[in-house]
């Protein structure tokens, strides 16, 4: 009877959960069976028949190419520098407590909180209020570098949480200089952390439509370009470039993995080596 | 060695203030080159504090740490020349026993890589571990991984070794292990060793000497048989191994003897000591268990007290009794097992007796007469 239930109760979870699993995962799949449409028209909706020409052909579309390639840029650029920015601060954050910590805290949060079109819009205000730069590429890498820092940083340091920081003392008490201590032990321990945070930076920055909308003047992202072409056509290219971002961010998770399983294979071997 | 007595390390009145917290009050002392120096006290006395001092980790709020003869007060960790073996012993993770041990010789930049091969691997053979080398710390017991942090340490020459707590992590029996493996490469490698533990055991059997603190205090520094003996203050003959501390009052004084009246009426008779005492002064007299014996009568007048068995706990070739004073307070005897007559019984009433230099007098009656709690036979054994 017990037993009746709870294996009920079980089959009842796993429905759910795949259920769960269904309802995030139908719009990807969609978009990657809709890279094989041929549609009719200008708009790629309707599944029409099975076809390979928008692989073969993905960079048929040269504006789509183009905006791409901005993106991409754009986002390599800024994660880049949010992430050495915010990784510096989570590690001031977590090495002690200091006066106006607690004040970072709070600004350091204050981003995530703030609704995307007021930080766009104060963006665009602030840009347009000096000279020196004007609305393009740089703007945009500005107000992804803002969004992002605080990303990085609060991830960076939920990772680093746990760090013994007597390696640090270790490292100075056998004569290595801070610069040292931070190149050979601080840095390769945190560098997953680092690197988690780097790739959620990038995510949010290539796919970040509101705050560049407002401040992109005449560069034209990815998202942008998408938004305007919309419009007037949806051409399958689209869903081949996103599928290829798509596949691309699979591939790193996978190559993630797999590195760490092969060298707990290699540390296995040589235990029973050493045996 | 001529210089075995030169001092590697000196503390000059330092001290050590955090806000209103005084965490070390006057450390003034000095360790001399090769020796195995502990610093014993319980936790919050200072130790680890005054330890950090000499490593560099914490700086004197007034005060000079001397290392080898020069002021290195304001100077950084990476240039004093000592050594840390970590409590948990804070080994790279990252790093395979061999670049762990390389770091310090790799950071120093004086020797080329085969003569830093050559030095790691002969550290790593001191410490017994040649054959670990390109392991991971994480795949070593704690033992091993407290040898790494040895040889990681050592292989720099450091004037002297600081270690924390060092066996505070390991069982039982690898502890005791460790104690005679310190003992042996200390010996080896001739480094003075500055050692912090609250272990007193430990303190006693590895050291040449000890600093006994307390609340920021050093209470007192001497071989661990001069503290055992003649401690300096209370509080040193109740921490070092178990004391019987009998708070009296100074009836007379002959100049060597003294006559005192414990507060449970018995007439002692006590040796002087080093200080003096004068008739109405305060005194607590201490008795070492061991040192009591079994009797049925007083034969000496004042070498002895009265009072009922109440407790006989057989410990193996020792045992322990428990003699309950009319005033209430306990004496604890450590005895021959083997030799027990048979009119030790509990419930009877019964006297201990002890040897005319058993007595020692401190100033000031103890918090809490009788038998200290700390019954820790070992360091009577290791006597």
């Amino acid at each position: 009877m017990n037993s009746l239930r709870s294996r009920i109760g079980r089959m009842g979870l796993n429905v759910f959960a795949g259920l769960g699993l269904v309802y995030l995962f139908m719009p990807i799949f969609f978009i990657v069976l809709f890279s094989f449409n041929k549609p009719k028209g200008n708009y790629n909706i309707v599944w029409q028949e099975f076809t390979l020409d928008n692989w073969l052909d993905p960079f048929s579309q040269s504006s789509l190419t183009a905006a791409l390639w901005v993106s991409l840029r754009i986002s390599a650029l800024a994660t880049v520098i949010s992430t050495i920015f915010g990784s510096l601060i989570a590690l001031a954050l977590s090495r002690r407590s200091f006066k106006g910590s607690s004040v970072i805290n709070l600004l350091l949060v204050l981003p995530l909180t703030t609704p995307e079109i007021v930080l766009g819009s104060s963006l665009a205000t602030l840009f347009l209020s000096q000279t020196f730069v004007d609305f393009g590429f740089i703007t945009v890498v500005i107000a992804h570098v803002m969004f992002q820092v605080s990303f990085v940083a609060l991830t960076v340091r939920a990772r680093i949480r746990g760090f013994d920081w007597t390696l640090e003392q270790a490292a100075a008490d056998l004569g290595a200089k801070p610069w040292r201590t931070f190149r050979y032990v601080t840095f390769p321990l945190i560098l997953p952390g680092v690197l988690a945070a780097a790739l959620l930076a990038f995510a949010l920055s290539i796919d970040d439509f509101i705050i560049t909308f407002f401040n992109a003047g005449s560069t034209v992202t990815f998202p942008l370009q998408i938004y305007g072409a919309a419009r007037v056509r949806i051409p399958p290219q689209i869903n081949v470039l996103a599928s290829m971002v798509l596949f691309f961010s699979i591939a790193l998770l996978v190559i993630g993995a797999v590195r760490g399983q092969r060298s707990e294979a290699v540390k296995a071997m040589k235990r029973s080596k050493n045996k | 060695m001529t210089d075995e007595k030169r001092s590697v390390i000196e503390l000059d009145h330092v001290r050590k203030q955090y806000g209103d917290f005084v965490a070390v009050h006057d450390a003034n002392f000095s360790i001399a080159n090769g020796e195995f120096f502990a610093m014993l006290g319980p936790s919050g006395c200072g130790k680890t504090t005054t330890l950090k001092m000499i490593a560099g980790f914490e700086q004197p709020t007034s005060g000079r740490v001397l290392l080898d003869g020069d002021d290195v007060s304001a100077v950084p960790p990476y240039r004093r020349n000592v050594n840390t073996v970590f409590q948990q012993y804070a080994l790279f993770p990252h790093m395979t026993v061999f670049d762990n041990v390389a770091f310090g010789p790799r950071s120093a930049k004086k020797l080329d890589e085969a003569r830093i091969k050559k030095d790691v691997m002969e550290m790593l053979e001191v410490v017994r571990l040649d054959k670990f080398a390109h392991r991971k710390p994480s795949q070593l017991s704690g033992g091993q991984q407290q040898r790494v942090a040895l040889a990681r340490a050592l292989v720099n020459f450091p004037s002297a070794l600081l270690l924390d707590e060092p066996l505070a992590a390991l069982d039982l029996k690898l502890r005791e292990a460790m104690q005679i493996e310190l003992k042996r490469i200390q010996r080896e490698v001739g480094i003075s060793f500055v050692f912090v533990t609250h272990d007193q055991g430990e303190a006693i059997t590895m050291s040449d000497r000890i600093a006994v603190m307390s609340e920021g205090q050093v209470e007192q520094i001497g071989t661990p048989e001069q503290i055992y003996r003649s401690p300096a203050s209370l509080f040193v003959a109740g921490f070092i191994g178990s004391a019987n501390l009998l708070p009296a009052t100074v009836e007379s004084n002959s100049g060597q003897q003294l006559h005192v009246r414990t507060t449970g009426g018995a007439l002692l008779n006590v040796p002087q000591g080093d200080a003096t005492f004068s008739v109405g002064d305060r005194v607590c007299v201490m008795l070492r268990p061991e040192r009591l014996q079994p009797a049925q009568t007083i034969t000496t007048a004042g070498s002895g007290v009265e009072g009922t068995l109440t407790d006989l706990v057989y410990q193996g070739a020792t045992a322990r009794l428990i003699v309950r004073q009319h005033d209430d307070t306990e004496l604890s005897a450590l005895v021959d097992a083997t030799s027990l007559p048979h009119w030790v019984r509990t419930g009877e009433t019964m006297c201990l007796v002890w040897p005319n230099d058993c007595p020692y007098v401190l100033a000031g009656w103890p918090e809490r007469a009788g038998a200290t709690t700390t019954n820790v036979d070992h360091v009577e054994a290791a006597l």
